[in-house]
């Protein structure tokens, strides 16, 4: 268990007040008549060997977040540091010397290998780009390398298309490890694999982590994979982060109304436990992040929703050691109940306080909460 | 539900082969399954397993260049739909067979408005006036939970979210009352939020119109909260088919005993470490005259090299396609009965299933004659015990056995290894216990 446990570290990254911002031109001039508000606001801090895993819906702006902390963008405003050094607003020169310590691993691993070269010179790049080895010291790299992710030495010469899809993952994260990173970012790293892939690529990255003393921003929508690999989790909705906890205390009671329903909307693969899954099923359709809603972004969904939520954008707040939420419904009393106790703490309402709905009915027709409780399914596998 | 009625769809035999550059893919090979009225079969597998090559052969909607239906049968409402002519089978697709595939975003046509598609098959298939369409597809709309549907059938494709196409999806598929829909990864490439939408909406429809429904999916979650009974592919066959609640508590087949412990869970206990299942899926480049899950199978054995496997009966409506589960082979072979993590709710014997296989347990009379054959004649000899339950029979599922099983016989009679208990152990024990190890 590795939070909790661990002595608090430095940040390795530290990122605060994140916006990224796409514009959106129209008209004969193409002049900028609105914004993608990809991402919005996001502060957290990566500490060095942990795993962040970062969830959401597609669209909520996770891979965005992840893509403009490696400042693959050139960001709308905010600030990064990463390993002490402020990258924000750094220039190509300096970012390029900066390269080396962050990497990515791509979702597709189709799309992220150029198909015209050789897995050795696609691993080999970056050392070509950032190193002064000699040709016999990288070709002694990539092999070890290659070592490292369980390819076979022999295959160095193929080209990617000779690979299946979990091959050709290991081979991106082979080149992410090329330069010796501290920090990669992994944007859906097994999104595209078969469930019987996604394991290996899974206990392959824990490996290299372990091995190599990797620190890593694990980007996925698959709820049941970051729970396994991540050491906190942040959760993502519409550009803002919407609660961010150590992994156990999240999946044990989660706070924010969103996360709620998205762990409850997850199915369970075991249809005793499914019976009991109390589930809440969330109506409509995630806003265009080009046109949020007024006050919390959530609040066109959220089966919680107050009056305030649709006037107030609630700032995010810790309201227990290590665990923040940005939601009105923690507004003033710091939850004390909160100790993420390891069991299997019932879902229970966080909050007793005023929750129905009260307000607002023509804003939000969508605010009734569906619960499906048959018996209480217990599961022990 | 499992009304065990006669199948309103039955297939057997099924074949279909894919010409390439690179020679022949066998993507589909000897498939038997049946689907009740009323019923919700999942399908399961990865990609790559034949399960959509399987339902679009049903219906031929595969472009026949490439893909060939070489052999099989699919009986439909007292026909064989692999020999009927196009013009019928245009009839039943979209009338009686609907269907809704993975990607709400590609498979409704961008210049048609959405009003128009599902206003299409009821005016093709029901011979309804323009009026009336619009009036259903209206009540259609409505019935997949799209709110202010009349103004909505206006609407093109791109106007709606994901979750509202795929719902599109369905009151097109819906529009003619099929008896079966085929769903093909219908919530992969939707949020779990809209996914969770969708399955709601599914569990209502079913009640609602009590239609048979083939639900394909990789994910075994969705098929826990919504099938009846499960199908399990791998390598273009069948390998495990089972009632499903009996499928999570039992399986028997390695195959599914990994995919079962490969998938992580947001709730109960956290793994330290996933289980893997090592190596890649195979492609078929022949029809496999092995068992195509021997390079990954944790318990392969000497057999397995040999021969595919058929499907043996291993519990009510539960029959699995390997050599453990063989009544005809060795005590040895068998895994040891899993602890069942829940007292299933299934009445059926499954604690009863390690006795059931006693043939083997009397010091034999007669060494080799009874295990495999038995399938061909109504066998003599296995009877000895009073067996519980109707499992001891041998006989593949399906009645016709595969084509490959014809060689089964024949190598039996000289095959010495499977059967002589003492032989068998150094070879293929060692795996064969870690069995219970694995999962428990």
């Amino acid at each position: 268990m590795a939070d909790g446990g661990a002595p608090p570290k430095a940040p390795l990254v530290e990122v605060r007040g994140l916006k990224m911002h796409f514009p959106i031109r129209s008209g004969l001039l193409r002049r900028q008549t609105g914004a993608v508000k990809a991402v919005d606001g996001v502060d957290f801090d990566v500490i060095e060997g942990e795993t962040l895993g970062l969830v959401g819906e597609s669209g909520c702006g996770k891979s965005t977040c992840g893509r403009a902390v490696l400042r693959l963008y050139d960001i709308t405003d905010g600030s990064i540091r990463v390993d002490g050094q402020e990258i924000g607003r750094a220039g190509q020169g300096r970012l390029r010397r900066m390269r080396p310590t962050m990497q990515m691993v791509f979702q597709d691993p189709q799309a992220s290998l150029n198909p015209r070269m050789t897995v050795a010179d696609i691993i080999r790049e970056p050392l070509d780009e950032h190193t002064k080895m000699s040709r016999r010291e990288k070709r002694e790299k990539v092999l070890e390398l290659m070592d490292a992710v369980g390819l076979n030495r022999r295959f160095a010469g193929r080209y990617p298309h000779a690979f299946s899809g979990g091959q050709r993952q290991r081979i991106g994260i082979a080149r992410a490890l090329a330069l010796n990173p501290k920090f990669i970012v992994c944007d859906e790293p097994i999104a595209a694999l078969d469930v019987s892939i996604q394991a290996q690529v899974v206990n392959l990255l824990e490996d290299l982590q372990e091995k190599f003393g990797l620190t890593y921003l694990f980007i996925s929508h698959d709820l049941s994979m970051v729970r396994h690999i991540a050491t906190r989790v942040a959760v993502m909705y519409l550009g803002r982060i919407v609660e961010l906890a150590p992994r156990e205390a999240l999946y044990a009671e989660p706070l924010h109304p969103y996360t709620q329903a998205l762990l409850s909307a997850v199915p369970e693969p075991d249809p005793l436990a499914e019976a009991g899954v109390k589930r809440i099923i969330l109506k409509g359709d995630v806003p265009s992040p080009a046109n949020p809603p007024k006050g919390c972004n959530f609040c066109t969904r959220c089966p919680r929703v107050m009056e305030i939520c649709r006037e107030v954008d609630p700032a995010s707040q810790e309201v227990a050691p290590g665990r923040f939420v940005a939601c009105h419904l923690y507004d003033g009393s710091p939850v004390p109940k909160v100790v993420a106790g390891p069991g299997p703490a019932p879902r229970s309402e966080p909050q007793p306080e005023t929750t129905t709905t009260t307000a607002g009915e023509t804003a939000a027709p969508n605010n009734e909460q569906r619960l499906i409780e048959p018996q209480q399914g217990e599961r022990d596998r | 539900m499992p009304d065990g009625g006669a199948p309103v769809l039955d297939v057997t035999g099924l074949k279909t082969v894919f010409r390439t550059r690179g020679g022949e893919v066998h993507a589909v090979n000897t498939v038997d399954f049946h689907l009740n009225a009323g019923e919700l079969l999942g399908v399961v597998g990865e990609s790559g397993s034949g399960k959509s090559v399987t339902m679009m052969s049903l219906i031929g909607l595969l472009p026949t260049p490439p893909a060939e239906v070489r052999a099989g049968r699919v009986m439909f409402d007292g026909r064989d739909l692999l020999k009927t002519d196009d013009e019928t089978l245009r009839d039943i697709r979209g009338g009686q067979i609907g269907f809704v595939f993975q990607d709400p975003m590609t498979s409704l046509n961008p210049v048609f408005t959405v009003g128009f598609q599902i206003m299409e098959p009821l005016r093709r298939h029901m011979g309804m006036g323009k009026r009336a369409a619009r009036v259903r597809a209206a009540e259609l709309l409505d019935l997949v939970g799209i709110p202010d549907a009349t103004r909505r059938l206006g609407d093109f494709p791109h106007q709606f979210s994901g979750g509202m196409r795929q719902r599109v999806m369905i009151a097109i598929a819906l529009a003619c009352d099929p008896k079966v829909l085929i769903a093909d990864e219908p919530t992969t490439a939707l949020d779990v939020t809209i996914q969770a939408q969708i399955l709601e909406l599914m569990k209502e429809l079913r009640t609602k119109l009590g239609m048979g429904v083939i639900w394909i999916t990789h994910d075994l979650g969705v098929i826990a909260g919504i099938a009846d009974r499960v199908m399990v592919m791998y390598g273009g066959q069948v390998v495990e088919q089972a009632p499903v609640r009996e499928l999570f508590a039992n399986p028997r087949h390695p195959y599914t005993r990994a995919l079962l412990t490969t998938v992580p869970s947001v709730r109960g206990e956290r793994v330290k470490r996933l289980t893997v299942i090592e190596g890649q899926p195979p492609i078929l480049s022949q029809q496999p005259g092995w068992c195509p899950f021997r390079d990954r199978c944790p318990h392969r054995m000497e057999v397995c090299d040999r021969l595919n496997p058929q499907r043996y009966p291993v519990a009510a409506g539960h029959d699995a396609a390997c050599f453990l589960v063989d009544p005809g082979l060795s005590e040895d072979y068998r895994p040891r009965p899993r602890p069942a993590p829940q007292p299933a709710p299934q009445p059926q014997p499954l604690q009863a299933q390690p006795q059931p296989r006693p043939i083997r347990q009397q010091p034999d009379p007669q060494p080799q004659p009874q295990p495999r054959p038995v399938q061909q004649q109504p066998d003599p000899q296995p009877q000895p015990q009073p067996q519980p339950g109707q499992k001891p029979q041998p006989q593949p599922v399906q009645q016709q056995p595969r084509p490959q099983s014809q060689p089964h016989p024949v190598q039996q009679q000289p095959q010495p290894q499977p059967k002589p208990q003492p032989q068998v152990r150094p070879t293929s024990v060692s795996h064969s216990f870690t069995i219970g190890g694995d999962d428990g």
